[in-house]
């Protein structure tokens, strides 16, 4: 391999490879990729009918603008998705090919183009064409605008791709995996801060919608200096007919891009070498490992246990040990956490508003986002698991989902009913406080209820890939699908909870109140000894199959 | 197989065992994955305090068939008895009775060692105060040297299997299967594992084990039976499968398990760039 192209080329083709073996051996990983196409293929046609639309109906220095505008938010949409957990991509191991004698980046080149296959960036094609098309008006315009595009698009999977690989590397290093997760919680924070920002200005700001405005802020003196501006500026001044202004934009395009690539090759180079990736045998060196602290359990923790079946308490434990120690577990509780941020800017930011209905009808959609987020972990409660360990023990199965259900209500209920009540009130509708609480409590229960079934007919192995979660192999989408249909169930058993809780309390028939809390309560006991009863049989007769499943999904 | 249908076991851990001088008996399993039969017909039957060797190339079917005696895997046909205990009607006492070190030992990584092997004592139903001191004495003997407060993600790749292996007994099982377990482990330890082992037959446990390394197979193991493709191409002791493969009486093991699997030595002639 004397040619520094020659193992690019072949990590091209080995992606290929794998995406096409993928399909041949699984037919899941098909219906998943139609899928994609039938939910993502019609929003790539529109995309790229409403940059059409765009180009040719407004006036020339507004098209510019907003072609900068969504190039830019693409960019930065390729940038966070990786990272909040929607996988773009599905990179292969990149750090199996760290064995090879290629530089840095050379593995980041092969990556990236690999990535340009992925029906991700294939769903950009059509609306890039379509920019293309529209500046196409001489050959030289033409070819800048090709060059700047294609430019863009292999920095920004570049950027792309090193960050999910820094993060990937940077979670399973000793010495970084802690600052990762922090991290990821601060990045899905603010993002999810700013979509709500940005929703609030789309809802008020429709309205007086000012094109001037807009065009001549000096937001964009910034942005212009950034890759999607720097690749619209090149194509502005070549429409202008000033070519040599074009080139230095282009010029800076390039430096962006070569710059990526070294700091990336740095960046990866220090986390994957410098900070010790797990796995693979690294000897017991005098480096950091993370140590834990066995925390001194509380007289009320030990006087549960005791009570309990064995191995009910051995599994509780052992899974409130995951809630601290486990990253997967951790990103759950930051879910929460950012919930909890959104929450106090909503309320904050209606402050001034006097309808208490309104606060309301809010802290009721809160509390049910709240549960339903729980549902990441209570649908997949053998995700985690070590399945041979624990299907050799001869422990009844009953015991084992009952002592992980305890785990996580002990950990979910106080969450969500501290926070709701703070929220009421913050609001001061002290009157929701306790049936916000109770609300919070019983659909848990009823979640739980669901969640076991769901966990023992559809389980599936959790690989933590960077600071994504997912389903492993190409089955991504397909279960995402599942994940769904899991979700829409448990919403509708849910629902009778919050409906013979909420509707007494909201419509003030104060009469209605204790039978209808006293009704909810009975069902969801109700539901979740069924449950119980029922699901620990199910998955006594299921562990074989289940365990297969799980083995599979892992290679 | 329809003998010992004693579904009214005691809870764990089992004290005495039930007078069978048949330990494990598999009768004709067969598992198939796509076109490939891993474990074809494969017939064994290993008494009470054998100390059992499971031989056979790389793909030969160990592992698969390991997995499907002990309740892992379900076999496509035919049936295994485990203590007495049917495999397809009484699994968990099966589990009771048996202990595992499957070829990958997959562990809860977020636990420490200690915790981790308490945590396998209690799902077998240990009171939390006796699992603990159970895995103190394990860890000990396996020179468990590692920082008490470490997580298992962070152990070498041997300690890991230490952990399993002292996850593996210490329910006191009747029935030991053991898949590669010297594999990775340093020499002093195999040392003193082995000594445990010998201990644990003298007993009256009985010992399944699967190895590459024929040394120890053959000083240790009573019986052996070799595998290839799939089907058992000899069983017996180290004399008696001499004899099946017509080896010389100084034959080592290595030579008589290289001649029943029909194994061909490459010669290296063709590589001389290497
Ligand atoms: N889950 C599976 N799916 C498909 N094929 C499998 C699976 N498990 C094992 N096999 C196949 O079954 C055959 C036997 O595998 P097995 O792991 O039992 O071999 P082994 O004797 O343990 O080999 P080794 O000495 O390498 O550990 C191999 O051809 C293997 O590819
Ligand atoms: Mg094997």
């Amino acid at each position: 391999m004397d040619h520094p192209a020659i193992p690019v080329k072949l990590m091209v083709w080995l992606k290929l490879k794998l995406q096409l073996r993928g399909f041949s051996r699984s037919p899941a990983a098909i219906i998943s990729t139609i899928m994609l196409i039938i939910v993502f293929g019609p929003m790539s046609i529109g995309m790229a009918a409403g940059m059409w639309v765009a180009l040719t109906h407004l006036k020339p220095d507004f098209g510019l603008v907003f072609l900068e505008g969504v190039l830019s938010v693409v960019f930065v949409m390729w940038q966070i998705a990786p990272l909040i957990g929607f996988a773009l991509s599905d990179t292969y191991d990149v750090t199996r090919l760290f064995t090879y004698p290629l530089s840095y980046q050379q593995i980041l080149a092969g990556v990236t183009l690999s990535t340009l296959l992925d029906v991700s960036t294939l769903f950009l094609v059509p609306a890039l064409c379509v920019i293309w098309w529209s500046f196409s008006r001489s050959v030289m315009l033409a070819l800048v605008a090709a060059a700047a595009l294609l430019i863009l698009v292999v920095t920004m999977l570049l950027l792309s791709q090193t960050l999910v690989l820094f993060s990937a590397g940077a979670l399973r290093s000793r010495r970084y995996r802690d600052l990762a997760t922090l991290l990821v919680l601060l990045i899905s924070a603010s993002f999810y801060i700013l979509m709500h920002t940005l929703s609030d200005f789309l809802v008020t700001g429709i309205t007086h919608f000012d094109w001037n405005t807009i065009a001549h802020s000096a937001v964009w003196g910034v942005i212009d200096l950034l890759p999607p501006g720097a690749a619209v500026q090149a194509i502005g001044s070549a429409e202008r007919g000033n070519l040599l202004m074009a080139a230095i934009w282009l010029g800076l395009l390039c430096v962006y891009f070569a710059v990526i690539l070294r700091g990336a090759a740095w960046l990866i180079d220090e986390v994957y070498h410098g900070g010790e990736v797990g796995l693979q045998a690294a000897p017991a060196t005098a480096t950091p490992c993370t140590t834990v602290t066995t925390a001194r359990e509380s007289a009320f923790m030990a006087a549960l246990y005791r009570r309990l079946p064995v191995a009910t308490a051995a599994m509780m434990q052992k899974d409130l040990r995951y809630f601290y120690r486990n990253p997967y577990h951790r990103l759950i509780l930051a879910n929460m956490a950012y919930i909890a941020v959104v929450m106090l800017f909503a309320i904050h930011s209606f402050h001034g508003q006097s309808a208490s209905d309104f606060a309301g009808g809010f802290t009721l959609s809160m509390s049910f986002t709240m549960l339903l987020t729980q549902t990441t972990l209570i649908n997949n409660q053998l995700g985690m698991e070590a399945m041979v360990t624990l299907l050799l023990t001869p422990a009844r199965r009953v015991h084992v989902l009952l002592g992980k259900n305890l785990a996580i209500a002990v950990v979910f209920a106080p969450i969500g009913m501290v926070l709701l009540a703070g929220v009421c009130i913050f609001t001061k509708d002290y009157d929701l406080v306790l049936p916000m609480m109770l609300w919070q409590c019983l659909g848990l229960i009823t979640l739980l209820a669901v969640g076991n079934f769901i966990s023992i007919l559809s389980p599936y192995t959790v690989v933590l890939r960077g600071m994504r979660v997912s389903g492993a192999g190409n089955r991504g989408f397909l279960q995402f699908m599942i994940a769904i249909l899991s979700l829409a169930i448990s919403t509708l058993l849910l629902a009778p909870v919050g409906l013979m809780l909420m509707l007494p309390v909201f419509m003030h028939l104060d009469k209605w109140v204790i039978p209808g809390s006293l009704g909810s309560a009975i069902y969801a006991v109700v539901l979740y000894l069924l449950s119980i009863k029922y699901a620990g049989k199910l998955f006594q007769e299921r562990e074989q199959d289940i365990l297969a499943k799980m083995t599979r999904q892992k290679e | 197989m329809e003998n010992f249908t004693d579904t009214e076991t005691p809870p764990p851990p089992v004290e005495a065992p039930p007078p069978a001088a048949e330990s494990i008996v598999a009768a004709g399993i067969t598992k198939q994955f796509g076109k490939v039969i891993a474990v074809d017909h494969v017939n064994l039957l290993v008494r009470e305090g054998e100390f059992f060797g499971f031989l056979g190339p790389n793909g030969a079917g160990k592992s698969t068939t390991i997995r499907m005696l002990c309740g892992l895997l379900r076999p496509d046909a035919g049936g295994v008895r485990i203590a007495g205990f049917e495999a397809a009607t009484q699994l968990t006492d099966i589990k009771r009775v048996i202990g595992v070190l499957p070829d990958e030992p997959n562990l809860y990584d977020r636990l420490t060692g200690r915790e981790y092997v308490t945590f396998a004592g209690q799902m077998y139903g240990l009171s939390k105060e006796e699992a603990a001191k159970r895995t103190k004495d394990l860890l000990d003997l396996m020179q468990m040297t590692e920082d008490p407060k470490k997580l298992i993600v962070d152990y070498s790749l041997g300690t890991r299997k230490k952990v399993a292996l002292a996850a593996a007994l210490i329910h006191r099982p009747r029935v030991l299967f053991m898949d590669e377990p010297f594999n990775g482990i340093d020499p002093i330890s195999v040392r003193s594992l082995r000594d445990v082992l010998l201990q644990l037959t003298a007993r009256g446990v009985t010992i399944f084990i699967s190895s590459h390394v024929m040394e120890v197979i053959e000083k240790l193991c009573t019986r052996i039976a070799v595998i290839n493709r799939g089907q058992i191409v000899g069983v017996g002791t180290v004399e008696q499968l001499r004899a099946q493969s017509e080896s010389g009486i100084n034959s080592s093991l290595e030579d008589v398990f290289i001649k029943l699997v029909q194994g061909e030595i490459k010669s290296s002639e063709s590589l001389e760039w290497l």
